[in-house]
């Protein structure tokens, strides 16, 4: 029998439901899968065994008196540590925030914590989500559940690794240029950043306040979409997040995707994408054609200026963003200021690293008065032609499948000297970012190496329930989704 | 703002000079960033760097410009920016008044604060 860190959250929510485990029980199981591999994955930054088991009884009490439960109560998730907890070191992986402990809880975890969900604690990611692979965390590197000497991808990491070693069935990470799909891919996993608006960004400490989304990593679509119903809505305290009702995204789970057109951009198909990579991808596509869906070619022009376009934004909305941490209200300050100019700057040259410190220049400098015209607007106008391409695709097409990344997941080290190499990593994800559009990643295959592909689903602004459905079938269709990584 | 004039956090005329003059050699091409130019940048960023940090970034900021000179081979005359991807109306929720976080949760996270007062405490910015 498969052991409880084994199964899908449908599956031990269903037992729990069924009274074959407690919530404690299975809570006691993921804490002693935590135990007994945190110390070569790496995925936690905070583990909180106590609040997990508090809040595990009380779903248990819930259950036995009788209360109606959500359809996730009593399963456990990870959550990546740029989410706001109450009572819970928040860092961000950055040592300018060690010590900080949130007054307010993020919406998506007051929604979680309402639904019986169990917090297992905080995962790693790239210090301040800025990165592809955690190695620029403030705190230590994660490692690949399906080889210890790969990086998990980033700058969700944490929460993909701490899913693919089965020390959470479920986490949320954050998805700003690809943080949640690319570490999908490397990990094997379902992940999905949802339409901009779709989840309340409250609590999420900001990046890039245009770009970013929270989102579900998961083994299975079900899983994942079980998870984006409850987080997904309206907040009035996000007033970004849009007025619309929230489907419940499990009646997407139909396995039917007949007459469905899907587009493949043959942008993503180009040179840099390894050979292996789109050879898994291009056979998914084929899978999904045999299921019923109409395949064709589209092409959208303007893909290989995203990344530079990407480069100008995000980093000048993290410019603004990040000036909030100055040593006065929250997070460390530094101990030889003489004055208060110095407490700013000493205080942020001793806490962030150098990525951070990379991305707060170039916005500064992208910002800065007689630039702004030559980089953030020619980027904003860029960011309109990204957004037409799609448009024009989404014309003749319900969806659009490519590479969620160029390779799998790369050797830790390998690329951490080379910035630019590193941010290629994104090349495939970044653009769904900048047009505010949904993107899923699945697994579709293993390379020679026994590493995951991953492959993206696109759609048109919430059409969640497309990429779901169209991802439920290719997953119906194959067995990547039972494997798991052996530690 | 300080005795000195030398700012109290931010000197528009200097500003505008010093990046005027950037932009000048960036479009003409006559030399990249210099480690001066990152520390103006770094100092308008309120962020002191060390100098194996400015040569890194000098570096890195200059592979950087590189990219987004390539941005410049699309005509974009006619097309207007695009700040947020999801049309949509800023949503407001009804002006009630309600209670906000209590000031002693506030002030807790701070790294030095006057509990009785309930403010931080920073260096003195006034009259130096």
């Amino acid at each position: 029998m498969a052991e409880l860190h084994d199964l899908t959250a449908a599956d031990l929510a269903a037992k729990i439901k069924a009274r074959d485990v407690s919530a404690r029980e299975v809570t006691d199981a993921f804490l002693a899968r935590i135990e007994a591999v945190e110390s070569s994955v790496k995925s936690f930054i905070t583990v909180t065994p106590e609040e997990a088991r508090a809040q595990a009884d009380a779903v248990d009490a819930r259950i036995a008196a009788g209360d109606a439960v959500g359809p996730l109560a009593g399963v456990p998730v990870a959550l990546k540590d740029n989410l706001c907890t109450v009572g819970v070191e928040t860092t961000c992986a950055s040592q300018i925030l060690r010590g900080f402990v949130p007054p307010y809880n993020a919406t998506v975890v007051e929604k979680l914590t309402a639904a019986g969900v169990i917090s297992l604690g905080k995962t790693n990611l790239d210090e301040f989500a800025m990165g592809s692979s955690t190695e620029n965390s403030g705190m230590f590197t994660t490692r690949n559940p399906w080889n210890l000497d790969k990086v998990p991808g980033g700058s969700s990491g944490g929460s993909a690794a701490a899913v693919a070693a089965g020390e959470a069935p479920l986490s949320l990470g954050s998805d700003t240029g690809g943080s949640i799909r690319q570490p999908a891919a490397f990990c094997g996993l379902v992940g999905i950043k949802p339409t901009y608006g779709r989840v309340s960004r409250y609590g999420l400490v900001a990046f890039a306040s245009s770009l970013d989304q929270i989102g579900p990593f998961a083994h299975t679509v079900e899983d994942a979409a079980l998870l984006l119903t409850a987080i997904s809505g309206p907040d009035e305290r996000d007033s970004t997040s849009v007025p619309r009702p929230v489907p419940d995204y499990t009646k997407a789970l139909t396995g039917d995707v007949k007459g469905l057109r899907i587009g493949v951009p043959s942008e993503y198909f180009a040179e840099g994408i390894s050979p292996e990579v789109r050879a898994s991808v291009l056979s998914a596509i084929g899978i999904l054609r045999g299921l019923g869906a109409q395949v064709d070619e589209v092409s959208l022009p303007y893909t290989d200026y995203a990344l530079a376009a990407y480069y100008i934004v995000a980093p000048a909305e993290a410019s603004s963003n990040l000036a909030r941490y100055d040593g006065v209200r929250y997070g460390r300050r530094t101990e030889r200021s003489s004055n208060h100019i110095d407490l700013f700057e000493k205080t942020r040259e001793e806490g962030f690293g150098p990525e951070v410190k990379q991305r707060i220049l170039t916005g500064t400098y992208a910002l800065s008065h007689g630039y702004y015209d030559a980089f953030y607007l020619k980027a904003q106008k860029v960011r309109t032609l990204l957004r037409r391409d799609f448009e024009a695709a989404f014309e003749k097409f319900d969806l659009l499948v490519t590479p969620t990344a160029p390779t799998t997941a790369f050797g830790i080290g390998e690329k951490s000297d080379d910035p630019l190499a590193m941010k290629l990593s994104d090349i495939c994800t970044i653009p769904a970012n900048m047009a505010g559009i949904p993107a899923l990643s699945q697994c579709c295959g293993f390379d020679t190496h026994g590493l995951p592909v991953g492959m993206q689903l696109m759609g048109p602004a919430f059409s969640e329930e497309v990429l779901i459905r169209a991802a439920y079938a290719y997953e119906q269709a194959t067995d990547w989704h039972q494997r798991r990584a052996k530690l | 703002m300080s005795a000195s004039g030398q700012a109290g956090c931010y000197n528009e005329a200097a500003v505008q000079k010093s990046t005027a003059t950037l932009f000048c050699r960036r479009l003409s091409r006559l030399m990249a960033l210099t480690p001066d130019d990152v520390r103006n940048v770094g100092s308008l960023a309120r962020l002191a760097l060390t100098e194996d940090e400015t040569e890194r970034l000098t570096h890195q900021l200059n592979d950087l410009l590189d990219q987004f000179a390539r941005l410049q081979e699309l005509d974009t005359d006619d097309v207007p920016p695009t700040s947020h991807a999801v049309p949509v109306a800023a949503m407001l929720r009804e002006d009630i008044v309600r209670p906000s976080l209590p000031r002693e949760a506030v002030i807790a996270m701070g790294p030095q604060v006057d509990e009785e007062l309930g403010g931080f405490i920073v260096p003195q910015v006034l009259g130096e």
